[in-house]
């Protein structure tokens, strides 16, 4: 008999695959996430560890498994000084204890940076998925050569699911976002790119080279510097001058990125950006004279993420569209993280819809407690057993506040789905606490 | 469902009940109403002189004084309702606040109202009236430290603390408003009540107010904080809260804030010199360690100690032991570490990097590490850091670094100077953290002499 594992596997792609009883699947995912503790127990340091200590070796239902997710951030629990002090025996033995597979003979001889590290990992079949640093140190989680192509294939799939539009149709592929170097996300690109775009020429934002977590080391390392107190003026003054000089060269890709779009107004289109980066291209395009009445009919859009902190017009949503000329169900909108393989695409009802290998963990605000919904819909800190992934522990407790219910949704669809409204609990006003006790990090300022 | 707690508020003087805004405590998420807010009430305008103005230090002290005799929680209804009240919105345990309590009294000690006065003032004089000076050059003037108008901002990890503040205030004359945490909208309320019960017209209990609102509530704060109605805001602590006010200062409108700080502890190799050393030096780092649970600022969080790894695993055993004891300030079980703490204790241990004495539970925890971890260490957890030297761990204290209790006492001498310059602001025994030298400066401040309006009347003939 094929593994539970397998026939969850099975279901990417299949037709009905977001239209099944959660009742029906429970048992199958139950027994897929036995079958992934099994046989990752043995690979990943911390699952091990956890499992001893909560005293927890097997999955029969799915409290079993709460005290075994991990918290997104123990994909960045190492320690800011090893990477800083460039100490790639420590870091690799912390990916070890997060990941399935080891990391022994990596040969780091010739690793000078992030960048060569993570390279050199590719010859271990570890190939890192990371977070940009932007905000804080990167995350940073191991996937194998299966979750990459089974990342590009779920995505493609949940497309062409959402959208209804189909397989091999010609579009000129617009990348109108940096673009970050990494063998996850390039094959997500590629998958869509090879799904519909063999007529035309793709078109990407920026200068052709890709973003590497590497290249945001300088930043990393200034803002531990700054808080050890070792950072000279000279230094600051030098990095807030290539931080200035980024975001020009960001503002002058956008202004190319305009005329790109214009440019391919007359060919269908299958445009992928974030909101805030393509409200300031709708801007410029219609600064420019156009608007939906010049690009051709038919268009689609995919969209990623929410607004992360930026700050649009009320009508942003449809102020993209109409310039744009996509119709509402030829926009893809999809829930996911980097933390899992799926992506949960928004139905026409405004709702996400959680793929059928995923287990849904609704829990309360510290993650500790697993919530009932009823037949309700429940306000609960997501946290999710993908079972497809190798490379790492599928469970995992996210940062996002939403709402999920399990009842069938207004689209017509059974399963678990998720409401539009998702917040980052980080993000919630702070409300008036106030302590005398903090540390050094409330006094480093500029480079958060 | 539990119905919402009242939480009057109190201006100037009069107590004001009401149930007009449903509020919810941050931490524990607990209910509780407030009266609206009456700006125009709660704003005494500039046209008024303070209520203080005329009433002679030595008075002011006197009142407090008594005011202070009034608040032992024995004979005190008002702070015995808070203490029920205060279990609903507060994480410290219950005992821990009924401690609190029992030494609020102390805020408003004579000795210690002296000395705060002594300290922050070279002339007390200038607090009662214009004192007159003459320069180098003959140059006839006079000064006064002129009361203020303030906003203090109050930390929800010390309910006792109000009693301090309340002081503060009344020392230096100032109109007083008091900005209640959600995690205690309660007993700044009952001790003024308790003032109000001595003399409802007396111009100290005229000076206070203490309200709630939510932090962050523009339509009170935009209002509010004007530099026509308020000149200093006084903060105890930072976070969300602060970073919001700071966009409303500007001429006129200073903030004084107590900022955010870690504190640790420095242990010379002589703690080894005999098990009695060990248990002795264990005893008194966990004592620093678990003040407040480990909410205070001045607890201790890191440890570095000098020492090879047996003596220091020795003291870890200790140390673990001593964590997990009820003290006045402290409980045996402290609320558990957050997930994500918990997650990266975790990994590091299963890769081998730290070694860790005690469990999630809340008992207190030790880990041992050759860097200090790169989370803030709480709910009673110490990061014991072997070093070759103390001298090395210097490099470890930088401007948030708030109090370095050393052991042997007499290594405080070698290493102050260089502390300071580093940016910490007090060094003291190990496990006197909790304690101070009366009139001592705070966060390398006197507060009180930058809380007075300093005027001048130059007389030059």
């Amino acid at each position: 008999m094929t593994s539970a594992t397998q026939r969850l596997m099975d279901l990417v792609g299949a037709n009905d695959c977001f239209d099944i009883a959660p009742d029906e699947l429970l048992p199958v995912q139950l027994e897929a996430a036995h079958e992934r503790l099994q046989c990752q127990i043995g690979g990943i340091g911390l699952l091990a560890y956890r499992a001893a200590s909560v005293g927890i070796n097997e999955v029969n239902e799915p409290a079993d498994l709460v005290p075994l997710l991990f918290a997104h951030t123990a994909y960045k629990s190492y320690a800011e000084g090893w990477l800083n002090e460039r100490r790639w025996d420590r870091m690799g033995r912390w990916l070890a204890t997060v990941s399935t597979r080891p990391v022994e003979g990596l040969d780091t001889d010739g690793v000078e940076s992030l960048d060569d590290w993570i390279k050199q990992l590719e010859t271990v079949g570890h190939y890192l998925s990371c977070s940009s640093g932007t905000t804080g140190k990167p995350a940073m989680l191991s996937c194998t050569e299966g979750d990459i192509a089974l990342s590009a294939r779920i995505n493609a799939e949940a497309l062409l699911w959402a959208t209804g539009l189909n397989r091999g149709e010609d579009r000129k592929f617009l990348g109108l976002g940096p673009q970050f170097a990494a063998p996850r996300e390039d094959a997500i690109r590629q998958a869509m790119i090879g799904a519909f775009s063999s007529r035309y020429e793709p078109y990407q934002f920026g200068d052709g080279e890709p973003i590497t977590v590497g290249s945001m080391m300088d930043m990393i390392t200034l803002r531990r510097k700054l808080a050890d107190g070792t950072a000279r003026p000279g230094e600051i003054a030098d990095f807030e001058r290539i931080a200035g000089q980024r975001a020009a060269d960001m503002q002058a890709s956008a202004v190319k990125a305009i005329d790109a779009v214009i440019d391919a107004r007359s060919l269908p289109l299958l445009a992928t950006g974030m909101f805030a980066t393509l409200y300031q291209i709708a801007d410029g395009i219609r600064a420019k004279g156009y608007s939906g009445d010049d690009f051709s009919p038919n268009n689609a859009l995919m969209v990623a993420g929410g607004l992360k902190g930026a700050v649009l017009p009320p009508n942003y949503r449809e102020h993209v569209l109409e310039t744009f000329n996509v119709s509402e169900e030829r926009l893809y909108h999809m829930y996911s993280m980097r933390e899992i393989n799926a992506t949960f695409p928004l139905c026409h009802a405004g709702r996400y819809h959680i793929s059928p290998w995923v287990i849904m963990l609704p829990l309360d605000v510290s993650g500790e407690r697993l919530l009932d919904p009823g037949d309700g819909e429940i306000e609960a800190r997501a946290a999710f057993f993908d079972t497809s992934i190798e490379g790492r522990w599928g469970g995992v407790i996210s940062g996002d506040r939403i709402t999920v219910s399990f009842d069938r949704c207004q689209c017509g669809h059974q399963g678990p789905t998720v409401g539009r409204d998702i917040a980052r609990y980080s993000d919630l006003p702070g409300g008036d606490k106030i302590t005398c006790a903090g540390g050094i990090d409330a006094y480093v300022r500029g480079v958060a | 469902m539990t119905t919402a707690l009242a939480a009057p508020h109190f201006v100037q003087g009069a107590l004001i009940g009401g149930d007009v805004v449903g509020h919810r405590s941050r931490d524990l998420g607990a209910d509780f109403v407030t009266p609206a807010i009456d700006l125009d009430a709660l704003v005494m305008p500039r046209s008024q002189l303070p209520p203080l103005l005329d009433i002679k230090l030595s008075e002011i002290i006197d009142f407090l004084v008594e005011a202070g005799e009034r608040l032992r929680l024995d004979r005190n209804p008002h702070l015995q309702e808070c203490l029920e009240r205060i279990a609903a919105t507060n994480p410290l345990p219950r005992r821990v606040v009924e401690n609190l309590y029992r030494e609020a009294p102390f805020f408003l000690n004579r000795q210690l109202l002296e000395s705060i006065v002594d300290s922050n003032f070279a002339h007390r004089e200038a607090l009662d009236g214009w004192v007159e000076r003459v320069d180098a050059y003959g140059n006839k003037g006079a000064i006064r430290a002129f009361p203020p108008r303030m906003v203090h901002m109050l930390a929800g990890n010390a309910p006792s603390g109000c009693v301090s503040s309340i002081a503060q205030g009344a020392l230096v004359k100032a109109v007083n408003i008091f900005k209640m945490p959600s995690s205690d909208p309660f007993t700044t309320v009952a001790v003024l009540r308790t003032m109000a019960e001595i003399d409802a017209t007396h111009p100290v209990v005229r000076s206070m107010s203490a309200v709630y609102w939510q932090g962050g509530d523009t339509s009170i704060e935009r209002t509010l904080y004007r530099p026509q109605y308020i000149d200093k805001i006084v903060a105890w602590g930072g976070g969300d809260a602060i970073s919001n006010v700071i966009q409303y200062l500007g001429p006129g409108i200073e903030l004084v804030s107590f900022d955010p700080k870690t504190s640790i502890s420095m242990i010379g190799r002589e703690a080894f010199a005999s098990q009695d050393t060990v248990a002795e030096v264990a005893e008194r780092l966990a004592a620093d360690t678990t003040v407040f649970n480990q909410e205070a600022c001045l607890a201790s969080r890191y440890a570095f100690v000098e020492g090879d790894q047996a003596q220091v695993e020795m003291l870890c055993d200790e140390l673990v032991e001593r964590l997990g004891v009820d003290r006045d300030f402290a409980s045996a079980v402290a609320p558990p570490l957050s997930a994500e703490v918990r997650e990266e204790v975790e990994v590091m241990t299963a890769m081998g990097d730290i070694k860790v004495w005690g469990r999630f539970d809340g008992r207190g925890m030790v880990i041992l590490s050759d860097r200090p971890v790169e989370f803030h260490p709480s709910n009673k957890t110490s990061n014991v850091v072997m070093v070759p030297s103390l001298d090395d761990a210097v490099r470890y204290v930088n401007v948030a670094t708030q109090t370095i209790g050393v052991y042997p006492y007499a290594r405080k001498a070698q290493l102050r100077d260089r502390l300071a310059s580093a940016g910490a602001q007090r060094v003291c025994r190990l496990g006197t953290a909790n304690a101070h030298v009366l009139g001592s400066p705070h966060d390398a401040m006197y507060p009180l002499q930058r809380f007075v309006h300093w005027m001048g009347d130059d007389d030059i003939a």
